[in-house]
């Protein structure tokens, strides 16, 4: 990683072992992983080890294991924790970002009328998004819910939720300013301070989850050692749902928080992060 | 020629009301000649279609719990499709597409 903008020949300044140095990683990574992809199984391959030990024993095993009926939950959210883990980690990942990056970009005057510099609310949007949006958000905690035995989950139901927030700051504007300017509209959800409290909340409760896991003397995000009573895939599902609770969270919170940083980089008088969203109360 | 019920006749009926409003529809995004005259036609055809063929669906469900879904779809559909017609007309508007008029044409794009 060079430190010149991309597109544009290294500055003057780039140290020359740096150079070197990526002139002579390039070449042994790319040599390293071809020779790599050709001892990769087949595409498909039904003799390859995933599909002979792997794929049976989650086949076999995953409703009894887990108590999901959904095998797609139970993989995703118990045998591959780790991965998921890594996953809502990217995603927040990607929210800190924007925040970082869009946020600083706002301070910065742009032309004016560019973007959502106030809301876009109608008496007609107005009054159906009143009505929609407690739909929206009850519909997206049913498919978080509903995860175990259905598609669904914590990414889909989180990003439905998402949604439902940013239908409100389309309408009514930016969570922080509705409350003040306008008494009238619904006082709900959080600005983008909380969604950010909301996305952090996510991230922690899942590695919390598995640390506890630990602490009871099992492995990181193994869950059969919790002491939450009744059977060990009883256990198991419901880790499974505080997993996916988490993933839920950390997802509607990144949502929301990629929406007021960009909204916020594309408004006209181009305030910094506002001091507080007054949902702190 | 097989007898139906009038269950499926009333079914055939409204799936065939609804394909009219689609094809009116997609007639009308075709043949209009500006932005707002094309979201009149998809705005108020796209409802009926589909309200009128998900409700002929509906009919046809058989089970009692995939009927109530599809009505609540319905009702989904008749609250949401309106809403954004107007949340696009007004984007629109606002963004100063301009009108277009029989004595001064514009184009698809707003363009004169």
């Amino acid at each position: 990683m060079g430190t010149a903008p991309p597109g544009r020949p290294p500055a003057p300044g780039t140290p020359r072992v740096r150079r070197l140095l990526g002139a002579a990683a390039f070449p042994a990574l790319f040599v390293g992983l071809v020779v790599g992809m050709t001892q990769l199984p087949e595409f498909g391959d039904p003799a390859s080890p995933a599909s002979t030990h792997l794929s049976p024993r989650f086949i076999e095993d995953a409703a009894a294991e887990t108590g999901a009926a959904n095998m797609v939950t139970a993989v995703l959210a118990d045998y591959r924790g780790y991965d998921t883990l890594g996953e809502a980690a990217v995603i927040f990942a990607a929210g800190l970002g924007c925040l970082v990056i869009l946020a600083a970009a706002g301070a910065r005057p742009d032309p004016p009328g560019a973007g959502m510099s106030h809301p876009f609310g109608s008496v007609v949007l107005d009054a159906a998004t009143r009505i929609l949006v407690p739909v929206v958000l009850l519909f997206a905690v049913y498919v978080l819910i509903h995860g175990h035995v259905s598609p669904g989950g914590g990414f889909q139901g989180g990003v439905l939720f998402g949604s439902g927030l940013i239908m409100m700051r389309l309408v009514w504007g930016p969570a922080h300013e509705g409350r003040a300017h306008q008494p009238a509209v619904p006082a709900f959800g959080p600005g983008l301070r909380g969604s950010l409290v909301l996305a952090c909340a996510g991230i922690l409760a899942y590695v919390g989850i598995g640390l506890a896991a630990m602490a009871f003397g099992g492995e990181f995000l193994n869950y059969g050692t919790l002491p939450l009573g009744g059977d060990p895939a009883h256990v198991r599902e419901l880790a499974t749902l505080g997993i996916e609770a988490a993933v839920f969270l950390t997802v509607a919170g990144t949502v929301a928080v990629l929406f007021d940083t960009i909204s916020i980089g594309m408004r006209e008088s181009g305030a910094p992060l506002p001091p507080g969203d007054g949902d702190s109360a | 020629m097989g007898a139906f019920t009038l269950t499926e006749g009333f079914a055939v009926l409204l799936l065939a009301g609804g394909l009219f409003f689609i094809l009116a529809a997609v007639i009308g995004i075709l043949r209009l000649p500006d932005f707002f005259t094309r979201l009149h036609a998809m705005g108020k055809c796209d409802t009926a279609g589909l309200s009128l063929s998900l409700l002929g669906l509906a009919l046809l469900a058989g089970d009692p719990a995939v009927t109530v879904k599809l009505v609540l779809v319905v009702v989904l559909v008749a609250l949401a499709n309106p809403t954004a017609t107007h949340a696009l007309a007004r984007a629109a508007l606002r963004a100063g597409v301009k009108v277009w008029r029989a004595d001064e044409p514009v184009g698809p794009a707003g363009e004169r």
